[in-house]
């Protein structure tokens, strides 16, 4: 039960439009927006890092 | 329960009468009566919140018998959709400022408007229709429909 109220509090968290445009969502496309998120933050992450390394060799 | 027969509900359980509530919350008698009778259509929230405060009793019951969202009824449809979205979705989601929110929201609708443009009219894709149900049906894709049939 304590688990499930937290994960409401963490539902309150995030703009009830893209919580509803979500919740039409079958779970099988939710879960590929969750990995396309994950793979564009990890993305993002290399590409900063690599700018990083770029910056400081020169 | 009717907001009318909310407000003469309350009103009874405090021992007020009509006159005395009407008196107390700065409204005409007659337009108690009207509310209690059901014949306002859309009361404003400040007449309600003076009246719920006349019988000391929470502004949240008649604001929700009268249709207004309140915390509880927010609350309510946050665990609703927290039932039906993914759990990492939302942890991860939240974990987001709201502006980028907004902006995936954005992302999200911009894409799902460019696959489904030129569409057919199967509109069985799955993809959500935007907000206004404006996104049209999506156009069969070879990669796609891999993708698709696999699952």
């Amino acid at each position: 039960m304590a688990e499930y109220m937290d994960r409401a509090a963490l539902a309150e968290k995030i703009d009830p439009e893209l919580l509803q445009m979500l919740g039409r969502m079958p779970r099988r496309q939710q879960r590929q927006v969750l990995l396309l998120l994950m793979v564009v933050d990890n993305l993002v992450y290399e590409m900063m890092r690599e700018r990083r390394l770029r910056e400081d060799t020169e | 329960m009717k907001l009318g027969d909310k407000i003469r509900q309350l009103r009874e359980a405090s021992k007020l009468t009509q006159g005395q509530l009407a008196n107390a919350s700065s409204v005409s008698q007659g337009y108690l009566s009207q509310l209690e009778n059901g014949e306002v259509k859309h009361p404003s929230a400040a007449v309600l919140l003076r009246i719920a405060q006349a019988m000391h009793v929470g502004g949240d019951e008649l604001f929700e018998a009268a249709g207004y969202p309140t915390v509880r009824t927010l609350r309510e449809a946050y665990r609703g959709y927290e039932a039906t979205v993914e759990a990492e979705l939302i942890t991860y989601l939240s974990g987001l400022p709201r502006d980028k929110q907004r902006r995936l929201l954005l992302v999200l609708e911009g894409m799902a408007s460019v696959l489904t443009s030129n569409g057919d009219s199967r509109g069985d894709h799955g993809w959500p229709r935007g907000r206004d149900s404006g996104i049209p049906p999506r156009s069969p894709h070879k990669s796609l429909e891999y993708s698709r049939s696999r699952n």
